[in-house]
């Protein structure tokens, strides 16, 4: 009887040895067959040469010596500026009012939210239909007299891409940073309170400092997001004039989709990968205080 | 000056509802009201012919059906998938634990659309390329929701799931019966979370698509809003149709949400 007891529990413990296994088996599942594959399947076909269907390089020539391909990295590149430079002022100055004000916060922070439900496809029209010369936008502007070209420019076009950006993900972000806020130590407000000091300088030396991390966040995933962009691009401005705002997310779309080269788009992703490890790799330090990764 | 502040900040905040309004009152007119030079801010009557040209032609309910059904299963889905691999990783040590986390966390970093390519192509091989699946399965899996739902189960108390044991659970009976209504919140959150990113998924299922069965709402409106066409009221009442559900839905959700801390970005 004791016997039979001592070889149940030893079981036990060995089956509870493999029970996370069991738990993690479906992800896994799922992410080998959905990332693992396609990883492969892109490096298959980005080594593919299409004219002699043996392995070469060629492919990546044919990349790197496309214009385009330079033209879309400087594209994403200013985009990814602008939209920082834009969205982390706003984003500060709007969590820290509501942080101070609890009726802003429960008025305005729904309202921020909602653009966040609203597809990225579903706002490029909607920008696409608002900012058209005799659109919405400048039908308002024209009450006060003014008009404004919002689609002329390259730059102008980039920056709708900056608005469209900035404005899908307004809430989120102001979520993040108050509930930052909320964690910086009361003490340090009251010594403002007793010694008096201006905006700015709270700004420097009580908000930003904390809020590092949260300011990080941004950027990093802003950097994401700037990289991905393909909706945006292909529903606004369907690479805008002068292909000023085609983006490298637009740039593969185009390839491997619209011209059905495969191979190419392929390389570009490669490439893409490649250049957003180092870059990951690199900033390791730079991202080490986080609780996300 | 405080006055003056939450004025401002109020108004800009309307003005970030103002696409919204335009979608509202465009679909009550017709194409060459967006793009007259006299601004107009009442409805229209031209509800009713947009509403038959989406419709008849467009086949909007169905497109609406596949969406809601696309996008529950995938949230539903997910849950199921991602969170007892997220318990799994906050509550127990195993072999390969850090490496396989590594992985999952280096898959951030690789964006999507430079795998586009191999997407497509591991759909295909698959054989789900003609059922609404294809939009359902490459989506199962969210790194961020998993990571998530891996810092919140480090908050159950360990006592908890030990009391469970000695009393003779098994590990799914106390992931399931336990450790779930302790984060219920968090689970709803990311059901929402992955609600909305599967509702406005576009790229997949543009590519994909192979007719006006599989159709998901965002084809049905980017076709509509296609530069050639110009129907600018036909595609405002599309638009409503994906806008208005996911509000509503929102609004289901919004104790969850608005009061929840690591709301990172949807993807």
């Amino acid at each position: 009887m004791q016997k039979m007891q001592y070889y149940q529990t030893s079981n036990k413990k060995q089956m509870r040895k493999y029970i996370p296994f069991w738990f993690l088996l479906p992800f896994f599942v799922f992410f080998v067959v959905f990332r693992g594959l396609p990883l492969i399947y892109t490096l298959i076909y980005s080594l593919i040469d299409t004219k002699t269907s043996i392995f070469s390089l060629q492919n990546f020539l044919d990349v790197l010596t496309d214009s385009l391909f330079y033209k879309s990295i400087v594209n994403t590149v200013i985009i990814f500026l602008v939209y920082i430079i834009i969205k982390i002022p706003l984003v500060l100055v709007y969590a820290i009012e509501i942080y101070k004000s609890k009726h802003l916060r429960k008025v305005i922070l729904p309202i921020l939210y909602i653009p966040t439900l609203v597809g990225m496809f579903a706002y490029a029209i909607m920008f696409r239909y608002l900012f058209t010369s005799s659109g919405l936008v400048n039908q308002v502007l024209n009450i006060f007299g003014l008009q404004v070209d919002w689609f002329g420019t390259p730059f102008m076009s980039q920056l709708m891409l900056v608005i469209a950006l900035v404005w899908s993900s307004l809430g989120i972000y102001i979520l993040l940073v108050h509930n930052s806020i909320k964690n910086i130590p009361h003490e340090l407000h009251e010594v403002f309170l007793i010694n008096g000091g201006t905006y700015l300088q709270k700004m420097k030396y009580l908000f930003i400092p904390y809020l590092m991390p949260v300011i990080k966040t941004i950027v990093f995933f802003g950097f994401l997001e700037c990289i991905s962009l393909i909706d945006v691009p292909l529903n606004l401005t369907q690479g805008g004039p002068f292909q000023s705002t085609v983006t490298i997310g637009y740039y593969i779309y185009l390839n491997g989709i619209h011209f059905g080269k495969f191979e190419i788009a392929s390389a570009v992703g490669i490439i893409l990968i490649l250049f957003t490890s180092i870059l990951f790799l690199l900033t390791k330090s730079w991202r080490k205080h986080y609780e996300i990764y | 000056m405080k006055f003056i502040k939450s004025t401002m900040l109020l108004l800009f905040s309307v003005l970030v509802l103002f696409p919204l309004v335009f979608v509202i009152i465009g679909s009550t007119h017709d194409s060459s009201w967006a793009f007259q030079m006299r601004l107009n801010l009442l409805p229209g009557n031209y509800f009713l012919a947009n509403y038959t040209q989406v419709y008849r032609v467009f086949k909007i309910w169905i497109g609406l059906q596949n969406s809601i059904y696309v996008a529950l299963v995938t949230a539903l889905l997910s849950i199921i998938v991602i969170y007892p691999a997220a318990y799994a990783f906050s509550k127990f040590e195993f072999r390969f634990k850090k490496q396989l986390y590594a992985l999952f966390v280096l898959s951030v970093v690789i964006p999507l659309p430079a795998m586009l390519i191999g997407q497509v192509q591991v759909i295909y091989e698959i054989g789900i390329a003609k059922s609404l699946f294809a939009f359902i399965l490459p989506f199962v899996i969210n790194v961020r929701i998993f990571v998530y739902l891996m810092n919140i189960s480090k908050y159950i108390p360990l006592e908890v799931i030990e009391a469970a044991r000695i009393d003779g659970e098994n590990e799914l009976g106390i992931m399931i019966k336990i450790c779930v209504p302790f984060i219920k919140d968090k689970l709803y959150l990311s059901f929402f979370l992955l609600f909305v990113t599967s509702w406005n998924n576009f790229l997949i299922p543009m590519i994909i698509s192979s007719g006006t069965s599989q159709n998901t709402l965002p084809i049905i409106i980017s076709a509509i809003a296609d530069p050639m066409r110009y129907d600018v009221g036909a595609t405002l009442i599309a638009l409503l149709f994906s806008i208005v559900p996911i509000c509503g839905v929102f609004f289901i959700f919004s104790k969850h949400i608005l009061e929840d801390k690591e709301v990172i970005k949807r993807l």
